[in-house]
């Protein structure tokens, strides 16, 4: 039993370190223009977009280097409140890319807002981000 | 002109004569007669009646002298017969005063039973004739009686008719204050699937563009389906007028083009009623309230699926599809789900609670062998299966806030 407690005690601190040790997130509004992050070799860090995906728009990475690793991409939407009253849909979340790069090196990272399901689809936004890998 | 005597006609004359005499002398006396008597008779009978020569002769003449003034073609000559007056061979005799009278009384006793006859017959006769009037007019009084009585009846018929029609209408009406689906087009929950997607139960996919109307887009689509379903006319709801005007019950703006909630809107609906999408187009922005007049297309009520709104159970989202038609509720949109072409969709993508969903939809069917519910989106009829999407029960939150709306009925 105590040593369940102690497996349990050390998998929580390794994560929490884990979390600490990866680069914090870039989040990037639109119309905020060309933005320039850091990021540690071999680490995850993740940009953020906003959007609203309730329109069937949405961001897309376009021209990224071989080396970045898409790991994750995640849509967040804002914490609501449990009452019925203040649900509401169709606003702006967040769009959360995680990538890993283990080359160290400058990316150029270009995002685009567009509905990418349509087959020429035009784009509304466009977001660039170069991410400077130590 | 030759005059003779036939004595042949003579005797057979007198022979005659003796025989009746005889005959009548034998009737009378009863007592025999001989030969003698009767030739003296006959002497005696022929000197009493017979013209004399003198007499026969004139006659003769003037019948030769008529005929020849007549200018006639047969011949005559002297008989037995021209010793006799006419009235003698012949035996007719003028009739006397009395019997003149008798005939005349025997006439007018005849013509009197005659008259009374034909009077009787005339009686008789109009007797008839009054009797079958009268039957006539029975028959016919009692024909009218008959057909007032089946007039009386189907009067009535038409009455008790009207009542229970009024009656099934009222019931319906009454019944219908609390579903949009008639009886005898709502479906069976037992179906293993069903959808509110034929050319005379939906409406066309709508597009909401950039602006974040899904919400907007929604409770028309779902107030549309719903009206068509009830009223069996289309309805072109305005989701600008939605947009711009629509306040829940405290007052509050229902959204915006950075989001809402139905709930607002159909609060808004029950108050003010829908405008049409002629009086109102769809600009993909947010504006200003053109008017708030009211309108015919309100909601007459309308609630959650479940108390909580929460995600109702598959039978539960059967049963509001069933009874009201089209469903409004909430779904996690993800990059996937955009991308959505055909088959199920069934990312199940990470959610943090029910209630992580980002996008309003309209739940219009189910199928149980995909187990998915049928999805009508509002990016347009180009996007996913023709506008809609299978989405696998349970699969990104789907259902969250179900919402069923009562439509006006017409």
């Amino acid at each position: 039993m105590l040593f369940k407690k102690y497996i349990f005690a050390v998998s929580v601190l390794t994560f929490l370190i884990s979390g600490c040790s990866n680069s914090p997130s870039i989040i990037v509004k639109s119309g905020s223009g060309e933005q320039t992050v850091t990021a540690n070799a071999g680490k995850t860090f993740s940009i953020q977009l906003e959007a609203q995906l309730s329109t069937g728009y949405s961001w897309k990475l376009f021209a990224a280097p071989s080396s970045l690793i898409t790991v994750k991409e995640i849509v967040k939407t804002e914490e609501k409140d449990k009452t019925i009253n203040e649900d509401k849909v169709g606003g702006i979340e967040i769009q959360e890319f995680i990538f890993k790069s283990m080359e160290k090196g400058e990316l150029t990272l270009t995002f685009k807002y567009g509905e990418h399901w349509k087959k020429n689809p035009q784009y509304v936004k466009t977001s660039v981000v170069k991410v400077r890998i130590e | 002109m030759k005059k003779t005597k036939n004595p042949g006609i003579k005797a057979f004359s007198c022979a005659v004569l003796i025989l009746v005499l005889a005959m009548s002398s034998s009737a009378v006396n009863a007592k025999p007669t001989t030969k003698e008597d009767i030739m003296a008779k006959f002497k005696q009978d022929k000197q009493r009646i017979g013209r004399t020569d003198e007499e026969i002769k004139e006659t003769m003449n003037s019948v030769v002298a008529d005929l020849k003034k007549k200018n006639k073609k047969f011949t005559v000559e002297l008989n037995e017969m021209m010793k006799y007056k006419i009235s003698e061979i012949t035996g007719t005799k003028p009739p006397s005063e009395a019997e003149l009278k008798r005939i005349e009384e025997e006439k007018r006793k005849k013509a009197e039973i005659e008259r009374k006859k034909a009077e009787k017959k005339k009686q008789e006769e109009l007797k008839r004739l009054e009797d079958e009037r009268k039957k006539r007019e029975e028959d016919i009084n009692k024909e009218q009686d008959r057909k007032k009585q089946e007039e009386l009846r189907k009067q009535e018929e038409e009455r008790q008719k009207q009542e229970d029609k009024k009656r099934s209408e009222e019931a319906k009406k009454s019944e219908m204050l609390d579903r949009n689906t008639p009886l005898e087009i709502a479906p069976s929950t037992s179906l293993s699937a069903f959808g509110w997607n034929g050319s005379k139960t939906s409406t066309i996919v709508q597009y909401q563009g950039i602006c974040g109307s899904c919400w907007a887009f929604t409770s028309a689509a779902v107030y549309e389906t719903n009206y068509l379903l009830k009223n069996g006319k289309k309805l072109d709801v305005s989701e600008q007028a939605i947009l711009d005007c629509a306040v829940d019950k405290s007052g509050n703006d229902a959204g915006s083009c950075d989001g809402g909630w139905y709930g607002g809107v159909f609060d808004y609906l029950t108050v003010k009623g829908a405008k049409t999408e002629s009086e109102d187009p769809y600009k993909g922005k947010s504006g200003f309230c053109s008017s708030s007049s009211k309108t015919k297309y309100t909601v007459i009520k309308w609630g959650y699926v479940r108390r909580d709104a929460g995600i109702p159970s598959v039978k539960e989202m059967k049963e509001a599809i069933a009874k009201y038609g089209a469903v409004a509720a909430t779904v996690k949109v993800t990059p996937a789900f955009q991308a959505y072409k055909s088959g199920i969709f069934d990312e199940h993508a990470s959610v943090s609670a029910p209630n992580d969903v980002n996008h309003a939809i309209t739940i219009v069917g189910w199928d149980d062998g995909k187990q998915a519910y049928l999805v009508k989106n509002s990016w347009g009829p180009n996007w996913g299966d023709k506008g809609y999407i299978w989405v696998e029960y349970g699969s990104n939150n789907i259902g969250y806030g179900a919402a069923w709306v009562v439509v006006a009925q017409e």
